[in-house]
């Protein structure tokens, strides 16, 4: 089975920097962004299996990365990231599509298992 | 708070307001225990096992001073307003707090002038981050480096306000912003020519008369501006006066401050994030009267994946920027142990430029021309030593400067990140080639530090020498304990099959980056010794065999995620926070506004709405309540008690006056059962407690070398016992209710160690949580703290639970010094529960 790419979008660089290692390591293909921009860019350009994104940012947030991704690629499963006080926002994502959500601060083994649930979603849907 | 209604509800029925001020108080045990649980919250975010940003810092910080808010004001609510220099230091530690936050950090009044063995990175605000590093490498990585003190922000400061030159910053800052380059050359020149006050002067005379005779004393003198730390973007970016004699001193360090303000740096500042005024710490290290120098590349920077690492050398004093490397001979490493040369190429030409050993670069032809450097393999194996430690902790390539003076003495001049290459276009694909490696351990444990890191695994049980502990080991142990802190600067990583990421042992490997595994379960069968492992504690896991692949994906890719301002914040942070200085509470430093931290003060208030309730009849304050008894028994534990409804019966024999009572009297149903454990025969040994002299020592500096235990109360009502116990050697409390309805009946019950060394309240805390596990209790453990809860148990097994818990507070106390190995912990908590109460 081939690589899955996964798209990581905080605008705080720890984030990114902590989840790109982590995420290799376990046999991902892990692009990482700061900007909604920059995100939709990419998104654009490649398609994505998996897109990890913070809810709370400035300019374009996480649900407008979140609409933008469905409206590209139906088949792409964003998984949001929330701060203390997004969990509404979060729920709404839900709503909307999002595949998941995790609070931060949040434990490496956690996210990792819902990018392997989102990954079996992806095996089971994926034509063989 | 509610259960406070509960025993309201059972009992007494309040008619003065003592109900609102024991309300206080349960507030501020309430609030201390939520705020010990945040403490740990915070440090556990330090091991890398969490994701987190700056906004939990913030929100964490946040609750933080909410708490300590509380409890301050509840303590003046309680006390009558005796405490308000509390307020000042909370908002003291809340300023500093937020300058640290928001980048520009309160520079608190210090010395002029800090040597360098005192350096380390909690005074990086007055010492500048390029000092605070070199103090780093020297406390944490035991590397030598030369002798040496820091010229602090504060002299900066001091500077800057004797030449009246803040509002000229200011105004040229302005301007520069306007686009006028040149404002800030006036405030340049008036810095390099500044008057330094006399004070300050002397003080720096005095700080270079103690680095060694004037004749034979060159320095150098280096800029340590406040965020200058190891991020590249600065290098250049300041002054450095090399070869500076006693006498060049002030004028080098003139020079040094001017260069705060040139356009470049001040552009840097700003895109770094930091304040463009800036602050600049000066330091004044010895150059060492070296026989070879050179520098040393941990890999090598175009393959970094090749196993080797670079060495150049020189006669004399290396000077890089005057020389060249070409002028160097050049040595090829394995980094592996015994670090074999792999091969060596001798300098291009061997009489040029080389420095004299007084450190000053002098060409004469009369001198005869300098030998061919020429290390042995000894002296290779030193420097790869030292320069693979620094590499370990840093998780990052170093480039770094060595000399070696003529005693042989190997010193660290500059540790620094080495940029390398990474092959580009090259997909990795790590996962399919970790799949490779037989996989000992995955997942099993807790990540206490992260990281990645490759050696022979040691066994280690209470025999071993640490001292002698193999560099590049891996230390495998049953238990963690902070005794290991002595092979720290050395082992490679450890792993342990029981222990706590919130535990002592795992602060100390933080502090020293050692990335660790705990509570692997069975790590020390399944590493056996002698076998070389892959630690990967950044993905809980142990792999057969060196996993190179991994070792060189962290030298390429490692971020430092230490050295990121979110790391170095809540580091910062947590400094302010958790130490716990006040500690001898009948000693003369605990007032009010000594209070330091914000351990400090809710330690503070705690100890004082105890003794505030004890006197609360005496003072005349409050009338109309219950007075505090004192119970007259053989026990020492000197323990008044307070009865808020149907706990005492004072009518029945129990009372000897109207000021004490006895045992006989108490009818609180959780007192009497604690009471009954504390009481049991052979619990409460009053033989006297053996003392070693370390032991001694620690007890001494603690508040409780003496049996004369502190002031101890129990609050209780026919169904509830609130008791905080002091008493020397540990620092108890219980709070219980129990009826005849289950669903209302807990326990709660919280340990915190005192008295001994770190080791034996590790040990013994660790005891108490073995003992609270096995008795259905759910239990936390944060270093010497245990707080432990069990609910909605049938009174007689409630009951049962509280008798044992007061065996065990005597119990504790008399094996406090005792526990001398990590095998007394499952051995003493077998003892205690098998009734056995004199285990030796």
């Amino acid at each position: 089975m081939p690589k899955l790419n996964i798209l990581v979008l905080d605008d705080e660089p720890i984030v990114g920097k902590r989840l790109r290692p982590a995420l290799e390591k376990s046999g991902y293909a892990v692009d990482v962004v700061e900007t909604g921009a920059e995100a939709i860019r990419l998104i654009d350009e490649r398609d994505y299996d998996i897109v990890v994104t913070d809810i709370r940012m400035e300019g374009l947030d996480g649900l407008g990365v979140l609409r933008h991704a469905q409206a590209r690629s139906p088949r792409t499963l964003v998984i949001m990231i929330t701060g203390y006080a997004t969990v509404d926002v979060a729920r709404e994502a839900l709503t909307l599509g999002a595949f998941d959500f995790i609070a931060k601060p949040f434990k490496l083994d956690d996210l990792r298992a819902v990018i392997a649930r989102a990954a079996e979603r992806i095996a089971a849907t994926r034509p063989t | 708070m509610a259960h406070i209604g509960k025993w309201l509800r059972f009992g007494w029925r309040p008619t003065t307001p003592f109900k609102l001020l024991f309300a206080r108080f349960r507030s501020i045990l309430d609030n201390n225990t939520k705020m010990l649980q945040l403490f740990a919250d915070l440090a556990e975010k330090q091991g890398g096992e969490f994701v987190f940003d700056r906004a939990y810092i913030e929100t964490s910080v946040h609750r933080v001073f909410d708490l300590v808010g509380k409890i301050v004001t509840d303590l003046n609510s309680l006390t009558d307003q005796k405490y308000t220099a509390l307020y000042a230091v909370v908002d003291h530690l809340k300023d500093e707090v937020h300058g640290d936050i928001i980048g520009q950090p309160l520079v608190s009044k210090g010395e002029f002038c800090i040597p360098f063995e005192q350096i380390d990175e909690s005074l990086v605000n007055l010492v500048g981050g390029k000092s605070a590093h070199l103090g780093e490498l020297h406390s944490r990585l035991q590397a030598r480096i030369p002798d040496g003190f820091t010229v602090t922000t504060w002299a900066f400061l001091r500077v800057i306000e004797a030449n009246h030159l803040a509002a000229a910053i200011e105004d040229a800052l302005v301007r520069f912003d306007r686009g006028e380059e040149h404002a800030l050359h006036d405030v340049a020149t008036r810095l390099g020519h500044a008057k330094i006050p006399h004070e300050l002067s002397t003080a720096i005379r005095k700080a270079v008369a103690k680095l060694g005779p004037a004749s034979d004393l060159y320095l150098a003198v280096r800029s340590s501006a406040l965020g200058e730390d190891q991020d590249l973007s600065f290098t250049g970016q300041y002054e450095t006066v090399l070869q500076a004699t006693p006498a060049d001193v002030p004028d080098a360090y003139r020079r040094v401050l001017a260069s705060l303000y040139s356009p470049h740096a001040v552009a840097c500042r700003k895109s770094s994030g930091l304040a463009p005024g800036g602050l600049m710490a000066v330091a004044c290290m010895r150059m060492v009267r070296a026989t070879t120098s050179g520098v040393l590349y941990t890999v090598d920077p175009n393959r970094p994946a090749s196993g080797e690492l670079l060495i150049g050398a020189t006669c004399g004093l290396a000077n890089r920027a005057v020389q060249g490397e070409e002028s160097m001979a050049h040595y090829t490493v394995s980094r592996q142990p015994p670090h074999d040369v792999l091969s060596h190429r001798l300098a291009a030409s061997s009489d040029v430029g080389v420095g004299q050993p007084d450190g000053r670069a002098e060409t004469s032809s009369a001198d005869p021309a300098p030998a061919e450097p020429a290390l042995t393999p000894d002296e290779v194996r030193e420097l790869c030593e030292m320069a693979l430690r620094i590499e370990r902790y840093f998780k990052q390539p170093q480039d770094i400067e060595w000399a070696r003076d003529d005693d042989g003495t190997l010193y660290l001049i500059q540790a620094r990140r080495l940029r390398i290459s990474v092959p580009a276009g090259e997909p990795r694909d790590l996962s399919e080639v970790l799949d490779r490696y037989p996989v000992l351990l995955r997942g099993r444990g807790h990540v206490a530090c992260r990281g990645v890191a490759s050696g022979p695994v040691v066994h280690v049980t209470e025999e071993t020498d640490l001292a002698a502990f193999p560099a590049g080991g891996v230390l495998v142990s049953r238990r963690a304990s902070p005794r290991f802190v002595r092979a720290m600067a050395k082992c490679a990583a450890i792993v342990t099959d029981i222990g706590a990421p919130t535990g002592h042992m795992a602060a100390l490997a933080r502090e020293f980056r050692v990335p660790t595994l705990v509570d692997c379960a069975t790590a020390s069968i399944v590493l056996t010794d002698g076998q070389v492992v892959t630690v990967d504690a950044d993905e809980n896991a142990v792999y057969a065999g060196r996993v190179d692949p991994l070792l060189t994906y962290q030298l390429e890719t490692e971020s430092g995620l230490e050295d990121t301002r979110e790391y170095r914040l809540l580091r910062r942070l947590l400094r302010r926070i958790t130490p716990l200085n006040l500690i001898d509470h009948q000693g003369d430093n605990f007032r009010a506004d000594r209070c330091r931290t914000i351990h400090d003060v809710i330690r503070f208030s705690h100890e004082k709405a105890v003794d505030e309730l004890i006197d609360l009849q005496a003072s005349g304050r409050v009338s109309g309540i219950e007075t505090a008894r004192r119970l007259v028994s053989d026990l020492p534990i000197g323990l008044s008690i307070i009865d808020v409804g149907g706990g005492l019966d004072t009518a029945v024999g129990g009372s000897l006056s109207r000021s004490t009572v006895t045992p006989q009297a108490i009818r609180s149903v959780p007192m009497l059962a604690v009471w009954a454990g504390l009481t049991t025969p052979g619990v409460w040994s009053t033989r006297p407690v053996r003392v070693d002299l370390s032991t001694f020592f620690s007890s001494a500096m603690s508040r409780a070398a003496s049996e004369t235990a502190g002031r101890n109360l129990a609050v209780v009502s026919e169904s509830y016992v609130n008791l905080s116990l002091n008493l020397g050697y540990h620092y108890t409390m219980i709070d219980a209710f129990v009826s005849d309805n289950r669903e209302e009946n807990y326990i709660y019950f919280r340990f915190l160690g005192g008295a001994a060394d770190a080791e034996r309240r590790t040990r013994r805390a660790s005891m108490v949580r073995e003992i609270m596990d096995r008795l259905g209790f759910a239990t936390r453990q944060s270093q010497d703290l245990i707080v432990a809860r069990l609910g909605k148990l049938p009174r007689t097994a409630t009951e049962e639970r509280l008798r044992i818990i007061g065996r065990l507070v005597g119990f504790t106390r008399q094996i406090d010094t005792l526990m001398d190995d990590e095998d007394t912990v499952t051995r003493y908590a077998d003892a205690f529960l098998e009734g056995r109460f004199n285990p030796e």
